[in-house]
């Protein structure tokens, strides 16, 4: 079994391990020139592919963005649903589970420089068959590298109860990477968490600083996420979305919100002209008109020249703005564009040489 | 004068002439001959040989003479194809009738752009497309649909709306209103009201022109345009969408941004245009433009029959602002000894109920000879032994040597009485109601007012260094933001010469005491945050610091208070100000407006400015009259002049700061709003300091 490895695991969702998995895999392979192999044991993005067979879909995502030519399933050879957890664990039998998990590393680790291993959202996810991440990580023999949100300073609690938990399982921390670190943020960070963990003996490897860019949704994103129909403006479907903005005010004072935002998706009715002209003007970066109310045919030559893509949708603006919140949360790191930003970051704000040299050589 | 080919053709084609009479094809035809067009016609249909008596060819290529101007009344799609045709014939200028262009749609508009681009290419001007057509009733030329025809007169009509258009001329028949021409725009793909306006301006005949708007396609051109012609004759605009609901209807109908009634009303005093805002209004005012002469003055003489109506325009012209004086003594004599001894001899003068012809005619004239009168009201009411018809004679006898203006109220006749038609073919404007004619005359003394502007105000401009500008704007720019921090927009400020505290941005707390002890206590601490308007909302803003420690204790404080608000908001720094002594509080500000440019806004300060709306608006460049204007418009003047004993503020220093954001607007396009949000004016000689500063960039495209 490879000892090349390793683990990327985090104490709570959202994270961003997908992103610096991936930006890790980018610079192992394009700039160490290494063979990366990725793995994921355990799977909640339950879906089912074209054969109705249960699939995880974003290992299948990171499986084409690195390029693996094996199927998903062996990558991601577990895949469960989240509400379905205690049916899972009735249904098989726990040996048989641990088994296929460890064959199917095996596999997926072979021949390999690397192996990055993407986690659960939480350490303690896989203990109902008996394969929590310290488990796993202890069989894979991988080092785990913790990535944490760092939102206050309950960070430093979480972190030394993952500590305990992992060694427990007689685990290794490799490191930990504080991500989406906020510029308000920043000083403490460096000045005050990070001296606190490493007290502790735990090594930051990384502080990274928020990048809204990066958790930016395109136009096209929303559009494949909550349907609804394009009406105008199909040019501008890359367009980048970090702010939502509802559309209800007289055009005045719209005008003063749209000219300051950044890239920012319009949410109004379809029979408010004025907002969408006003819109239009402001250069914003979509615009969604609800309650299938259909505009004056006139904005849509506008909304051509401009790029700027107008989307209808049958919902009211309350549930659409709820969807389109719902998909910010989840940002798929799939575009070139975010993946060379991503890359970008970690490279110069995270120790990347300790991480792949220390984990290449150690035994 | 230009556009000749349109007003002056020497000869015409109707391409799409039709034989069938409820065909507009047909009727273009029928109005040319029926008006009396002098020059050639020749209408053009492959499927007739002769419409209305007249030879039909079956393309204008096909006409052996030169054509000057051509009337398009063929299906939308196939137009592109005429244009062509008349572009290879030499035709000078096309009025296309035809719609199913860009008011319908995306692909109306791809028409549209395809048509105009054949007239590019070809050198020809189009009006329309989607238009009623126009008229020059000077060489009895009506290439219109309408069913009206129109007198000879003086005035010109421009509307963007063809149904208001025809509605207009069937009214300016009934009341006497004559036209020289008639102009419906239809889509301006081409021309636009600015061109129309232009041609009209050297036109001799033309002496007042209405306008009907919902907007404008060029607004720096209309204003440059309208400021030319409104210095020869004026120009009444009605511009439509004035309220939240009627904006949302101007922009489903026009199908562009409709703009903001403020941007417009600033734009129209720019131009030196009269603004009205009801049709009614529109047409009371192009009566009384059409022949009067114009009031010196605001100091208006009533002449009743009638205690009440008397009373009525009384109040009328006390809200319209116009001044009723009293006569001269000896003219107050002269009266007394010709009028009963309980007819009233001030203003309005009383010449009572049993009053004749005789009566009118005595306080008229004299009325006329008073130093003190620049206009005359006269209002009649039907009693019994009034001679209505007598009166309105003598009225019209007297007008005719006068200078000043004179208007009228008979009220309680009939439309088509006697009395009115001597008065509207006499050239004197008659109203129903007495209220309108306050309204008229004030609306004329605004006129002369803006004859009397300053011809040519130098305008304002300092030399400064613009690669400081510059500079701060590509930093913002390189930095992928939209708005400027505090240290920026006071670089800003301070490269024009606008007093600003000292200032510098701290992105830690040790780097905040330090700036601190350089800036010198005491100092006010702001967080620097583009996705945070109301900074002290969120506990953003700390005044009055006056230790190191306490700056560095407020860092922390700052940033955990506004992060716990804001969560999402991106902090740039906390900046660190000098605190300045507290003055009057005033707002100066500039939004770009996306139809006229930067729109200057003036107004008073404090929390009580958005329930107030006590603010005044220029278009940019302004002059340093204009700016004086704007703080004379506001109450905050009042409070500036000083209140109760108070000094007199700084007002010089206001107008400065005003001319010079009004310069920053004008020299860098990028920005698009910035506003000095309060700026502290202190008493006179002792200037003013901006306390904070917001300014946006716009967004490339």
């Amino acid at each position: 079994m490879s000892k090349r490895a390793i683990y990327i695991a985090s104490t709570k969702e959202l994270s961003g391990k997908s992103i610096i998995t991936i930006a890790l895999a980018r610079i192992s392979t394009k700039d160490l020139g290494k063979s990366v192999g990725y793995f994921k044991p355990i799977g909640l993005q339950y879906s089912l592919n074209e054969k109705g067979e249960p699939r995880d879909e974003d290992a299948e995502t990171m499986r084409k963005i690195l390029n693996l030519e094996v199927d998903v399933n062996q990558v991601c050879p577990f895949v469960v649903h989240r509400d379905m957890l205690l049916e899972q664990f009735i249904k098989v039998s726990l040996q048989k589970v641990s088994n296929k998990i460890l064959t199917a590393y095996k596999n997926a680790s072979e021949e390999k420089d690397l192996v990055l291993i993407e986690g659960p959202p939480a350490l303690s996810v896989g203990s109902f068959i008996g394969c929590p991440v310290p488990k796993l990580a202890a069989d894979f023999g991988a080092k785990i590298l913790l990535v944490e949100k760092y939102e206050n300073d309950l960070i430093v609690d979480n972190i030394l109860q993952a500590l305990d938990y992992i060694s427990k399982w007689k685990s290794s921390i490799l490191g930990v990477i504080l991500n989406q670190v906020s510029s308000a943020k920043m000083q403490k960070a460096k000045n005050v968490i990070k001296p606190a963990l490493e007290k502790s003996g735990i090594n930051v490897v990384g502080i990274i600083p928020e990048d809204k860019t990066l958790s930016a949704l395109t136009v096209k994103e929303i559009q494949d996420a909550i349907g609804g129909k394009i009406l105008a403006g199909k040019d501008g479907m890359n367009r980048t979305v970090q702010t939502v903005l509802i559309g209800a005010m007289t055009p005045e004072s719209a005008a003063g919100y749209f000219r300051k935002a950044k890239d920012e998706l319009v949410i109004t009715g379809g029979d408010r002209t004025d907002i969408i002209f006003t819109a239009l003007e402001a250069g914003v970066s979509a615009m969604i008109l609800t309650g299938n109310l259909y505009p004056s045919v006139k904005i849509f030559p506008r909304a051509d020249d401009l790029r700027i893509p107008i989307i209808l949708v049958p919902f009211d603006t309350y549930t659409t703005l709820q969807m389109v919140q719902k998909i910010i949360g989840r940002i798929k790191p799939t575009d070139e564009e975010r993946i060379k930003k991503a890359t970008k970051l970690v490279k110069e704000n995270v120790d990347w040489k300790q991480i792949l040299q220390v984990s290449l050589h150690s035994n | 004068m230009p556009l000749d080919a349109f007003f002056k053709p020497r000869s015409i084609a109707v391409i799409g002439a039709s034989r069938e009479p409820e065909k507009v094809g047909h009727k273009i035809v029928k109005n040319l001959i029926e008006y009396g067009f002098k020059g050639r016609l020749f209408p053009i249909n492959p499927k007739a040989d002769e419409i209305l008596g007249l030879k039909c060819y079956s393309s204008v290529l096909d006409v052996p003479e030169q054509v000057d101007l051509a009337v398009i009344v063929v299906p939308g799609k196939i137009v592109p194809i005429i244009a062509e045709e008349c572009g290879k014939k030499g035709v000078k200028g096309i009025v296309v009738i035809s719609a199913g262009f860009s008011e319908t749609g995306r692909e109306g508009t791809q028409l549209e752009r395809e048509l105009l681009a054949i007239c590019r290419k070809y050198n020809i001007r189009m009006q329309g497309p989607n238009c009623l057509g126009l008229i020059n009733t000077q060489n009895r030329m009506n290439a219109t649909f309408a069913s009206a025809k129109p007198t000879t007169g003086n005035i010109a009509f421009i509307s963007q709306s063809g149904a208001l258009g025809s509605t207009i001329l069937n009214w300016a028949l009934q009341n006497e209103v004559g036209f020289t021409s008639f102009i419906s725009l239809g889509n301006e793909a081409d021309l636009t009201a600015a061109d129309f306006l232009e041609s009209l301006t050297e036109d001799e005949q033309t002496r007042a022109v209405g306008l009907y708007i919902e907007g404008v396609k060029d607004g720096p051109r209309f204003i440059e345009v309208s400021k030319k012609i409104s210095m020869k004759k004026p120009v009444i605009v009605l511009k439509s969408g004035t309220t939240d609901v009627g904006v949302r209807a101007v922009s489903s109908h026009t199908g562009s941004l409709a703009g903001s009634d403020v941007a417009f009303s600033a734009a129209f005093r720019k131009a030196g245009v009269i603004r009205v805002d009801k049709l009614e209004e529109l047409f009371e005012l192009v009566l009384a433009f059409e022949n009067q002469p114009l009031p010196r003055d605001k100091n208006v003489l009533i002449i009743t029959n009638g205690g009440g109506p008397g009373i009525l325009v009384a109040d009328a012209c006390e809200k319209m602002g116009l001044n009723l004086p009293l006569l001269e003594l000896n003219l107050r004599e002269e009266l007394r000894c010709s009028l009963p001894p309980h007819a009233s001899l001030n203003n309005p003068i009383d010449i009572l109920g049993d009053a004749d012809e005789k009566r009118y005619e005595l306080a008229l004239k004299i009325g006329l000879k008073s130093q003190n009168v620049d206009g005359i009201i006269v209002i009649l009411t039907p009693q019994a032994m009034t001679p209505s018809d007598r009166v309105a004679e003598v009225i019209a006898e007297v007008r005719k040597s006068s200078n000043k203006p004179i208007v009228t109220a008979f009220m309680g006749l009939d439309d088509d009485s006697s009395a009115i038609k001597t008065l509207l073919k006499n050239d004197i404007p008659n109203y129903p109601f007495p209220e309108s004619t306050a309204f008229v005359l004030k609306k004329m003394y605004e006129y002369a007012s803006i004859l009397k502007r300053p011809k040519q105000e130098p305008m304002f401009q300092i030399q400064v260094d613009h690669r400081i500008v510059r500079n701060t704007l590509d930093t913002i720019r390189k930095d992928d933001r939209l708005t400027s921090t505090i240290e920026e927009a006071f670089k800003i400020a301070d490269s024009f010469g606008i007093p600003v505290p000292k200032v510098m941005v701290a992105h830690s707390s040790k780097q905040a005491g330090d700036i601190a002890d350089l800036i010198g206590y005491p100092v006010a601490m702001k967080v620097i945050s583009p996705e945070i308007l109301h900074k002290t909302d969120v506990g953003g803003v700390v005044l009055n610091i006056t230790s190191r420690a306490e700056v560095e204790r407020n860092y922390e404080n700052i940033m955990n208070k506004v992060h716990s608000f804001m969560p999402q908001a991106r902090i740039l720094g906390i900046s660190v100000q000098q605190m300045v002594p507290q003055g009057k509080e005033v707002i100066v500000g500039a939004v770009r407006d996306p139809q006229f440019g930067p729109l200057m806004m003036f107004g008073l300060g404090g929390i009580y400015v958005n329930f107030l709306r006590d603010v005044s608006y220029r278009l940019c460049p302004i002059t340093r009259s204009e700016a004086e204007e704007m703080i004379e418009e506001t109450k905050a003047y009042t409070l500036l002049r000083g209140v109760r004993g108070e000094p007199t503020s700084d007002i010089n220093s206001l107008v400065d700061v005003i001319l010079r954001i009004s310069q920053i607007m004008t020299d860098f396009r990028e920005i698009v709003e910035m506003e000095i949000n309060p700026l502290f004016v202190y008493n006179e000689k002792k200037g003013c300091v901006a306390v904070d500063i917001k300014m946006a960039i716009n967004k490339l495209a």
